[in-house]
């Protein structure tokens, strides 16, 4: 799978910028992982559990209904973009990083495409100095674009413009209509390669195929006991191609060398 | 939210910290026991497969809790305590010959839970009793029906955690063995063991500080280590029993065995009898009693440091052990 897709979506960003008018500044509450950020970064509930405007995050132990906040009920363009999603959208925010503001790098979690769970980023208001980076390649995303990124792998944000960076932010269930916004995953007989070493480089597709053998027994089992390095990395790499994920020997080398000096090091803090 | 049936065979080798959060790190084990004398050396084996080195669950410690619920493991046997350099491995490689137990020694995961509360101080005593509960459960679950013991060795400077070990399982009979100061000292000298390099374990552990820590000679921050884990033990030793080194390996058929209520046939005595004949931790020596030999390469600093900071210590835990085994051993 892919770690960032533009989709054919695209919405009008003044529209939405007026919208952002509506919204109070008081209304737009510091983000909770204050060890993730450094400067401002707020934001608004437009979608959540129980309808709650203040409700930037789903609450583990609350699994009530999902409702629209009050915030929403104000704002008709919002409304309008998130009507367009033809999936059950379980979470909608704005999220704004003010300027000279940044977000370390970090993943999150369970919002790849295999999670079934993914989350798309609309932005709003941006500027050229906006730098956001994904498994440590910029990616820019401008205003109005509708983008499918994978928070599973690293990423950051850093806002080095004088202008404040808004995004609509919404998680949404995987269904047929995401499945067709987004490219056909490579047909599995088609794509089988006979000389695995022409795979293209992708060390997050392989960290993707390491969770996945962990979920498959049968998988696993396969790969478990063997101990020579290069058999095992040209069985990941068979492997992986049976099932969608695209990666090289080399990256299962590196991997592993990566794997050993980090388990040496574990001391070290 | 992991499928705890895919935590069959595999066992918790690592506790760490991630985002303020604690993580277990788990490596597939199958049918391997740990039969070496120490865990890591187990775990380094396991991870020279490629495979078990890159495909590992990582799990917050709370599923430790729901495996211990749905899969129970052995209820501990006995518990060994120690200053270190002193035969502690001889006796847990005994054990270890029985295939009747599960013995884990020196296991970072139960280190990691015991000094829990210096990487996060929010972390509370009864956190960490559940937390040992929990991870001695998930690496006592037997392989077969067999395994019926389960014994834990734990690190020398675990031992001033022996009232939360004992909190956590107040009926578990435990065991502290020591040796004669200069005796260990010399082997601390000759081989550091990584506690002993000041700072890899915060010397505040050791009741020092990090200045004081840094200037003094190695003999006496060996010296101070070491008092400490025999202050410790002196303080806490009611319930347990103290044993020297001079006493191995015959007080562990007369004593320990039973102590720990260990069951065993006539084949499996002769079979830990085997093992006592070896070195325990290179097996391929076999096992002498080396104190003429450390004496003699005690400089005199080892001396000082020894006569200053633990023979005191060293003299009365002589004192409770005569006291206790005048009278009958509580079980």
């Amino acid at each position: 799978m892919f770690n960032s897709c533009k989709l054919p979506l695209s919405f009008n960003p003044q529209d939405l910028k007026r919208d952002l008018d509506l919204i109070n500044p008081a209304d737009w509450v510091a983000h909770f992982n204050t060890g993730y950020y450094e400067g401002e970064w707020s934001g608004v509930a437009l979608r959540s559990v129980g309808g709650v405007a203040t409700q930037l995050y789903p609450d583990p132990n609350n699994d009530g209904p999902i409702a629209d906040t009050a915030i929403l009920a104000r704002c008709p363009n919002l409304q309008r973009v998130l009507a367009t999603f033809e999936c059950t959208v379980r979470s909608a925010r704005l999220l704004k990083l003010t300027p000279g503001s940044r977000i370390k790098e970090h993943r999150d979690y369970n919002l790849g495409f295999d999670d079934g769970e993914i989350r798309l980023h609309v932005p709003i208001v941006t500027n050229a100095g906006v730098d956001f980076f994904l498994d440590g390649r910029r990616v820019e995303l401008n205003e109005g674009e509708c983008w499918y990124l994978d928070f599973n792998l690293p990423h950051a944000v850093e806002n080095r413009g004088l202008t404040d960076r808004i995004h609509l932010v919404i998680d949404c269930v995987v269904n047929d209509w995401i499945r067709e916004l987004l490219p056909a995953t490579p047909n599995v007989t088609e794509q089988a390669p006979s000389h695995p070493t022409k795979e293209p480089s992708s060390p997050s597709e392989l960290e993707r195929f390491g969770q996945f053998v962990l979920r498959e027994m049968s998988l696993h089992q396969k790969l478990r006991e063997i101990r020579d390095q290069r058999t095992f990395a040209t069985l990941c790499v068979e492997l992986g191609a049976e099932h969608g994920f695209g990666f090289s020997d080399a990256d299962v080398e590196e991997a592993i060398l990566t794997a050993r000096q980090e388990w040496f090091t574990r001391w070290v803090e | 939210m992991i499928d705890l049936a895919q935590l069959d065979g595999w066992i918790p080798v690592r506790l760490y910290w991630r985002d303020g959060q604690p993580i277990v790190d788990w490596c597939y084990f199958g049918q391997q026991r740990f039969t070496d004398p120490l865990f890591n050396q187990t775990i380094e084996q396991r991870l020279r497969l490629p495979g078990n080195l890159l495909f590992r669950h990582q799990t917050p410690i709370e599923i430790l809790g729901d495996l211990r619920e749905t899969q129970h493991g052995l209820a501990p046997s006995g518990f060994i305590f120690h200053m270190s350099r002193c035969g502690s491995t001889l006796v847990s490689q005994i054990l270890a010959a029985l295939p009747s137990a599960i013995v884990i020694s020196e296991a970072p995961p139960i280190d990691s839970i015991l000094r829990a509360n210096l990487r996060d101080p929010t972390v509370t005593d009864d956190q960490r009793v559940e937390w040992l509960r929990w991870m001695l459960s998930a690496l006592a679950r037997p392989q077969s029906r067999e395994e019926k013991h389960f014994f834990v060795k734990f690190d020398a400077w675990n031992t001033r955690g022996v009232p939360l070990v004992r909190r956590a399982f107040p009926d578990v009979p435990w065991i502290f063995i020591y040796r004669d100061p200069v005796e260990v000292l010399v082997s601390q000298l000759d081989q550091r063991g990584a506690h002993m390099v000041p700072g890899v374990i915060d010397p505040s552990v050791f009741g020092m500080d990090l200045n004081t820590a840094i200037s003094v000679t190695p003999e006496e921050y060996c010296a101070r280590v070491l008092a400490s884990i025999l202050e410790a033990a002196l303080k806490h030793h009611q319930g347990g029993m103290l044993l020297n080194y001079t006493q191995l390996p015959e007080i562990i058929w007369s004593s320990v065995l039973e102590f720990f209520r260990v069951v065993h046939t006539e084949a499996e005595a002769e079979a830990m009898h085997h093992v006592a004949g070896r070195n325990a931790k290179n097996p391929v020596l076999s096992f002498e009693s080396d104190s003429d030999q450390k004496r003699r390469e005690a400089t005199a600093a080892v001396k000082k440091a020894a006569d200053e900071w633990l023979y005191p210590l060293y003299e009365e835990l002589e004192i409770q052990r005569a006291k206790s085994q005048a009278e009958p051993v509580e079980a």
